[in-house]
Parts: C-alpha cells; sequence; structure tokens
C-alpha cells in the first residue's frame, strides 16, 4: 500500500484540479428565454426593415476597411451573454482594425444585447467546432449557423437574420471558364468539409466530383494551381474573395439559398446513459454506413505508414552506406537534410512538400506523402544506425577487416547485426510516432482515419464518440505494428537460435 | 632464397598528427620467422604489424607482401588480408556469433567453403586451443583467456601466411597469460611464421628466433635472441634489457605499514621468469627485513628509500639493493653496530651474499644482497 502512495497523490490532485476548475454550466443560461428573445427580435427586424438594412451594409453595399459595428449602448443590466461566431470569415465575423471584431454577425450580436440589456462577450470557433461549445456549455448562443437534419438533434435554431446563396468560381487565370453550373459536370469541385455543401453539389450538379479540404485556406491554392477545376463558396464572401483574387470568376446560378439562423443549446430531454451511448454509436458508424468511412480511413493510415516505414528504412540504409563510402561531403550533406528534418513539425513538412516542392505537379497527394514520411523516416533511422554502430566499438571492424571482409562485408555480417540490436527499441518508438504522425496527412487532403472521424464529426455534431472510436483504432493499429516489429526483432537477433538453427547443413561425425 | 621472403618493407614511414613513430624502416620478414617486437612504449611496435596488414596507412614507403605490393592503390587489400592473420590485444571476436560461428565465417565467406568442411577445420582448430567444449557458446560468456584462444583458432582458420600478434596477453591477468603463452609456442613449435608484440622477456626468449628491439623512430637492433636478450650489440637495447629485468620502487615511511603491495608486485614480476614460489617468498621476507632495518636507522624527517629488486636471467642471479636518497643521513651506529642487528641476522639466512658500497649520484649508500 505505502508503494502506491505517490499514485493516491497524484490522483488526489488531479481530482482536486478538476473540482477546483470553473464550470463552463455555471453561466449557463435558460436556453428557453433566449430562444423565445432571438425569435421575437428577429422577426422585429424583418418588420421593421432591419434585416434588409444588414444586407446591404454588409454585402451588396460593402465598403471594405471602413464598415464598422456600432458597439454603443450595451448595459449589460441582465447579465452576460456567451456568442460563438465563425472566426475569421468576412463579412460575417473576422478582425478589422485594430482587431475589432467586425461583420455582420457582429453587428446582429449587438443589436440584439443593446435590445434585451444583456453585454456580449464574443467567441470566435472554427464552424465545425461551434456545436461542442454550445452543447457543452461553453457559449450561450451560436451566430451565422446553417440548420441541418442531424444539428437539429443537439441545437434548437431560430428564424434566420441574413441568407446567401451557395455559388461556384473558377479562377480565369488557369481555365477558360464555364457559363453555366452545368459545365462543372465531370469537373472537380474544391469544397470545405464540414459544411455539407456536397449535398447541395449532388443535386445540382450531379457528375460533379467533389474534393475535400480541411480549412478555406486550403481551397484557393489549390485552384490556383489547377489542382480543381472550381470551388463552392458563399455569396456574401464572394465580394470580398474577388478583391484579394481578382482573376476568380463566379459562375451565373446558385447551388442553393441557405438561410444563416442563430441557435441555442438544446435542453437535455432525459434518455439514460445508455440510450445515449446506442444513440453515438448509431450515429458514428452505422447512419449512411459511416463505418466503411473509417475503414477506408484505416486503409489509408496503413498504406501511409508501412510504405513510408520499409521506404524509410531502406533509405536510410542506403544514405548510411553512402556516407561510410564517402568523405565529410556526404556525411556533411545528410547531418544538414536531418537537421532540417528533425527542425521541421511534420504538418509543416507535408505542406512545404506538396504546396511547394510539388505544388506545380500534378502528383497524387498520397504520393507526396509518402515521399515526405519516407525522406523524415530515412533521417530518424540514419541517427539509429549511426548511434547502433557506434556502440558496436571500431575493435570488431578491425578484426573483420584483417580478416579480409571488404566493408559492406564488415558491415552487413558483423556490424550491422550487432547494431540493430542497440538500436532495436527506438525502431520501435518511431514505427509507433511514424503512426502517430501520419494522422496530420488531413492538412493536405488525403482521407486517413483522423480525418475520416474529422468528417463524421462534422455531420454528427458530436466529439465523444468518433473521437474516442479513433483513439481506440489507433491504439489497436500501434499494437499490432509494434508487435510485428518484435517479432522481427526476435526473429533476426542472432542470440536466440537453437542448436540446430546454428548447426544447419552441418553432420556431426 | 627468395622463395622464403615474405614481407618485404622499404623504407616505410608512418607519421601521425604529433608524432612519427617510424622514421624509415627496412627489413625483410622470412617463412619461418617467429619475431618478437619489444621495446619502451610509443616506439611504433603496434604501428609496424599494423602497417603490414594496412590497418594503418603508411605515410609513405613500400610493403610487399608475398611477392604483391600492398601499397599501390590497385591492389585488392582484401584479398591479400587473407593471406595474414591479426590476433588482437582485446580479442575482438564477432559477439553475435557463436565460437564456432567465428571460426567459420571467413571460411564460408571469403574462402568459399563449404558449411561441412568449414565446421570441421573449425573444430579441430578449436580442439587445439582446448576449447572444443565452448562451440555453442557466446564470446561474453567466456573468459579472456578463453576469448584469447578463440581468437586465435580465428585467425588460424583461414590458414594464413603469418599471424601478426599485437600484445596478445597485455589484457590478461597474470594467471591466464601462461595459458594463451602455451598455446603461441605450440604453434611457433609446430613451424608457423609469426610477429609478436610482447612485454613478456622470458616468453619471447623462448619461442623466437629473431628479434626486433624497437626505438629511435625503427628496427634499432634486429638479431638473434642469444644476442639481443644476453649479449645487446647496441647501448640502448642494452640499457632497456637491463631495465626490463629489474623493478624499480621508491618506498616511504608510510608504506611500512602495509607492504602487501609491495609483495604483489614483486609476485608478478618474479612469476615472468618462472621463479619458484618458495623463492619469491624468501624475497619477500628479506624486503620487509630490509626495510625495517634501513627506516630504523635513517637520522632526519625525510625517510625516503630507493629500491631494486633485478634478475640476471643467464646466471639465474636474484639481487635486492635499497639505498636511501641522500638528503638522508644514516644514524651513525648503522654502520657499526649493523652486523650485530637482529634483522641482519635473520637477513643473512635469506642471502647469499651481501655488499655495502657507495652508490650512484644522488644517493647515500647502497647496500644490496643476494637471494
Amino acid at each position: 500500500m505505502k508503494r502506491l502512495l505517490p499514485v493516491i497523490i497524484a490522483l488526489c490532485i488531479l481530482v482536486a484540479s478538476f473540482i477546483l476548475l470553473p464550470k463552463s454550466e455555471e453561466n449557463k443560461k435558460d436556453s428557453d428565454l433566449l430562444e423565445t428573445q432571438l425569435n421575437e427580435y428577429i422577426a422585429k427586424m424583418k418588420e421593421n426593415g432591419e434585416t434588409d438594412e444588414l444586407e446591404k451594409y454588409w454585402v451588396t453595399e460593402y465598403d471594405r476597411g471602413n464598415a464598422e459595428v456600432d458597439k454603443s449602448g450595451i448595459t449589460g443590466e441582465n447579465g452576460k451573454i456567451i456568442f460563438a461566431a465563425e472566426a475569421s470569415f468576412e463579412p460575417a465575423c473576422f478582425a478589422g482594425e485594430g482587431g475589432e471584431l467586425q461583420g455582420f454577425s457582429i453587428d446582429f450580436i449587438y443589436r440584439f444585447c443593446r435590445e434585451y440589456g444583456y453585454e456580449p462577450e464574443i467567441k470566435c470557433y472554427e464552424y465545425t467546432a461551434m456545436n461542442d461549445a454550445l452543447s457543452s456549455g461553453k457559449v450561450d448562443i451560436a451566430v451565422g449557423v446553417l440548420e441541418d437534419e442531424e444539428r437539429a438533434e443537439e441545437m434548437t435554431f431560430t428564424d434566420n437574420f441574413i441568407k446567401f446563396d451557395i455559388i461556384a468560381v473558377y479562377d480565369s487565370a488557369v481555365s477558360n471558364g464555364f457559363n453555366s453550373l452545368d459545365e462543372l459536370n465531370g469537373k472537380k469541385v474544391g469544397i470545405q468539409s464540414g459544411t455539407g455543401y456536397e449535398q447541395y453539389l449532388e443535386v445540382a450538379i450531379p457528375d460533379a466530383e467533389p474534393v475535400f479540404f480541411g480549412d478555406f485556406a486550403s481551397i484557393y491554392p489549390a485552384l490556383q494551381q489547377g489542382k480543381i477545376d472550381a470551388m463552392l463558396t458563399e455569396s456574401v464572401s464572394f465580394g470580398v474573395e474577388k478583391t484579394e483574387m481578382p482573376s476568380f470568376v463566379a459562375i451565373d446560378g446558385s447551388l442553393e439559398t441557405m438561410p444563416l439562423r442563430t441557435a441555442v443549446a438544446k435542453t437535455d430531454d432525459g434518455g439514460t446513459f445508455l440510450d445515449n451511448l446506442q444513440n453515438s454509436f448509431s450515429k458514428t458508424f452505422l447512419r449512411e454506413s459511416r463505418w466503411q468511412m473509417f475503414v477506408k480511413g484505416v486503409g489509408i493510415t496503413l498504406l501511409l505508414t508501412i510504405t513510408s516505414a520499409v521506404l524509410g528504412t531502406i533509405l536510410g540504409l542506403l544514405i548510411y552506406l553512402w556516407c561510410a563510402h564517402g568523405k565529410k561531403a556526404e556525411t556533411k550533406f545528410t547531418n544538414i537534410l536531418c537537421w532540417i528534418m528533425n527542425s521541421t513539425p511534420t504538418v509543416v513538412l507535408l505542406m512545404v512538400f506538396y504546396y511547394v516542392i510539388f505544388g506545380s505537379y500534378t502528383i497524387s497527394n498520397t504520393v507526396v506523402a509518402i515521399i515526405a514520411f519516407t525522406i523524415h523516416f530515412a533521417c530518424i533511422f540514419y541517427d539509429h544506425i549511426i548511434s547502433g554502430v557506434k556502440a558496436v566499438g571500431n575493435g570488431q571492424v578491425e578484426a573483420g577487416r584483417a580478416q579480409g571482409f571488404t566493408q559492406d562485408q564488415t558491415f552487413f555480417k558483423i556490424i550491422f547485426p550487432q547494431a540493430a540490436e542497440h538500436f532495436m527499441p527506438q525502431y520501435q518508438g518511431s514505427i509507433v510516432s511514424l503512426i502517430q504522425e501520419t494522422s496530420v496527412v488531413g492538412y493536405i487532403a488525403i482521407m486517413d482515419l483522423t480525418k475520416m472521424s474529422d468528417l463524421v464529426r462534422a455531420r454528427t455534431y458530436e466529439a465523444f464518440f468518433p473521437l474516442l472510436a479513433t483513439a481506440l483504432i489507433y491504439f489497436l493499429l500501434i499494437w499490432v505494428l509494434t508487435s510485428i516489429v518484435k517479432f522481427i526483432s526476435k526473429k533476426i537477433d542472432k542470440k536466440n537460435r537453437k542448436k540446430e538453427k546454428i548447426l544447419k547443413g552441418i553432420k556431426l561425425s | 632464397m627468395s622463395d622464403n621472403k615474405l614481407i618485404e618493407i622499404q623504407h616505410l614511414r608512418k607519421e601521425y598528427e604529433e608524432v612519427t613513430p617510424l622514421l624509415d624502416v627496412n627489413v625483410t620478414i622470412n617463412k619461418g620467422d617467429i619475431i618478437a617486437v619489444i621495446g619502451p612504449s610509443g616506439t611504433g611496435k603496434s604501428t609496424l604489424l599494423r602497417c603490414i596488414n594496412l590497418l594503418e596507412r603508411p605515410t609513405s614507403g613500400k610493403i610487399i607482401v608475398d611477392g604483391e605490393d600492398i601499397t599501390d592503390h590497385k591492389c585488392d587489400i582484401n584479398k591479400v588480408r587473407t593471406k595474414l592473420g591479426m590476433v588482437f590485444q582485446s580479442f575482438n571476436l564477432y559477439n553475435h556469433l557463436t565460437v564456432v560461428e567465428n571460426c567459420m565465417l571467413a571460411q564460408t565467406t571469403l574462402l568459399k567453403r563449404s558449411r561441412q568442411e568449414a565446421y570441421e577445420k573449425a573444430m579441430e582448430l578449436l580442439k587445439s586451443v582446448g576449447m572444443e567444449d565452448f562451440a555453442l557458446s557466446y564470446p561474453e560468456q567466456l573468459s579472456g583467456g578463453q576469448k584469447q584462444r578463440v581468437a586465435i583458432a580465428r585467425t588460424l582458420s583461414t590458414d594464413p601466411e603469418i599471424i601478426l600478434f599485437d600484445e596478445p596477453t597485455s589484457a590478461l591477468d597474470p594467471l591466464t597469460v601462461g595459458e594463451v603463452e602455451e598455446i603461441i609456442a605450440k604453434l611457433a613449435g609446430e613451424g608457423c611464421t609469426m610477429m609478436i608484440v610482447t612485454h613478456g622477456i622470458e616468453f619471447a626468449r623462448s619461442i623466437s628466433n629473431r628479434v626486433f628491439y624497437m626505438d629511435q623512430g625503427g628496427i634499432y637492433e634486429d638479431g638473434p635472441p642469444e644476442q639481443v636478450f644476453d649479449e645487446p650489440e647496441k647501448e640502448r637495447t642494452r640499457k632497456f634489457i637491463r631495465r626490463l629485468a629489474c623493478l624499480e620502487k621508491k618506498l616511504t615511511e608510510d608504506d611500512g605499514h602495509d607492504l602487501r603491495d609491495e609483495f604483489q608486485d614483486i609476485f608478478g614480476f618474479l612469476s615472468n621468469y618462472k621463479i619458484e614460489t618458495k623463492r619469491i617468498v624468501k624475497v619477500c621476507n628479506a624486503y620487509e627485513e630490509f626495510y625495517n632495518l634501513v627506516m630504523r636507522y635513517i637520522v632526519g624527517e625525510d625517510k625516503t628509500v630507493y629500491v631494486s629488486l633485478e634478475y640476471y636471467a643467464k646466471e639465474d642471479k636474484l639481487t635486492l639493493s635499497m639505498a636511501p636518497s641522500s638528503t638522508v643521513e644514516m644514524n651513525e651506529e648503522f654502520y657499526e653496530k649493523l652486523e650485530n642487528t637482529l634483522e641482519y641476522k635473520i637477513l643473512c639466512n635469506y642471502s647469499l651474499g651481501y655488499k655495502n658500497e657507495e652508490a650512484d649520484e644522488g644517493f647515500g649508500r647502497r647496500f644490496t644482497m643476494e637471494l
């Protein structure tokens, strides 16, 4: 019992800190009241033409750089309300001069608060994270959300306060353009994952091929480099986009008109823990056969990991031999390469490879990822070999050479088997790291396990089950891979051989 | 006699950054030569050996092994190396292979012998060095002496023309030195050509038919053992040989509390010369008595004594000398009453003779006795 004391103390500290952490629940306002007030206010705005005013000021007659939200008249006599708005989405919510938040969502928030005597606190979230923020009580109201069936299970939507069209855009600098939406049939169309716009694409242009990107900022370069033929965007923000990229042209026609609403958290309508669990499970895996997405994701993750590990090991070995046979120049070059590889975060490395090095080439993003991971792993393995060889020492090298073995024979028959014993634990660790590092390939639009989990999360709007499932699957994958590596290392360990193996092919007298 | 020429070394020079151990070495090594390479440290003994199989690349000069010039860059050194065998001070066995595999690896890989052939030859060699029972053991399970014996078997497995021993027993404790020296002596007896860098003079004398004394950047003296060890022709050789057979110590009063360390050194030194234990014990006792005697009669603060134990092998003569430093004065009584002291009487039982004479410069009188 005494030996467990440190563990018990650590656990107590952990529990205490959770108890002492301020709960976001404390600030939870009555959702029903807010819902009523919001609907009431929006109806009023429509009646007295404020919604039209909003649209005119921020969209049709948008004066970029000068448009400002009127933030006066806030009394806060009825308390504080925390709002969620979509980050960096001009002209809905963006940081203007001096970092001040501006945009029509912000404008709506301040008008609402003035009317009901609230004090606003505005938090900016990624669109797909807004639901989590609402359901966990971190915010009271989400502003600028689109309604759909799945979301409606988690949040209550109000009426809309503004609307926009989904349009398709092409880059006139790289393409001759399209005269109508129908011409996009058979073409690649970029969509930000989590918006759900693929549903409307399916309906409006059934033979178009959707290509998903993690964030909006990744879609522009893809369009400019010709990796996609067109991209979907919102009519409200296109005006802004055009000022940045004058060569972008909108194709006539709207895929769908989208009303932007506000939402409050759904009051818990009960259901046992088990019921909720079951519901989450079915939403994550069963609905729309989403388990297939997970399987595909696992397939990609395994492909990336195993290919990069195998190729990286071989490449690392080749680099080592190249340096061993060469002189200072080869070693110096390799050291610089390894230094660059090790100093760059994997995500950045991947993006550099995809957008910069292979930017102007049509090359599958999976191939680019494999190349990047292979080179990275090769550098790591090279360091392993160096340290393993050093641990073996120079004596046996001399003995081998003195007997007449060539440099390569000495390395492969004498030194390397012993070096492997030394670096095997680190090698196993590197494999585990590799599989974990592949989880960022979603940044270059590869649908690996993590990315699939993201997509599911974006559709189901809950975090728990997909994340837990993903973590579990990674755990299993790593377990299997490390078992394989351990098995292989046991097999090649010379000391584990039985007598028969050692004396294979020998007749004893 | 050119048939007999195995290795020719011409104007060999080896420079390092700080030092040049070999200036201009010229020598021919013949088949059947059993060469002992001796000399003070830093004189290039190991360097010479390692140049022959090109583990060190000479700065300039030519080395011709079995008709092939290995210093030529076009030479396939790996082929030549299979004819040369080397045994290292730190054994350098292949730790991931069993003992028998250590002796098989070069045979199967380089000489392309079948595994059966290689195995049989390896077992034969292991038997000859007394290690056949350890065939399936791994090097880490063996003691130093056992490892070295395996190393010798491994070297022999490729049937080399000459074996180069680089201080084969320097890393072994005195008791195991013997077992390895026995193996080497056996090989010498079978006519194996070899070159041994060693510090064991008696061993070198007993097996070699040629001795290189290295000094001053090359082979200072080259001759048969009777010459180099017993009647060296050159001055420096003489000094070295003499010094080697001499154990010198500096003792102060504090050492008297525990002379056991001294006895260990004496034992180690004299066992080299195969002197029987009874005699060594006598020497140790005489040492202690002598020491007490001299210490008792030193006057003054600085009680320091220089001791030397010398062995003259040719005449089997052991001489123990003690001389206090000149800054020390001996009590007058010492000279007068010496012969009456108890210690002296005891010592006389041990010694075969005693002398009291003027010592070299810088020392007081020297007292010598033969044991």
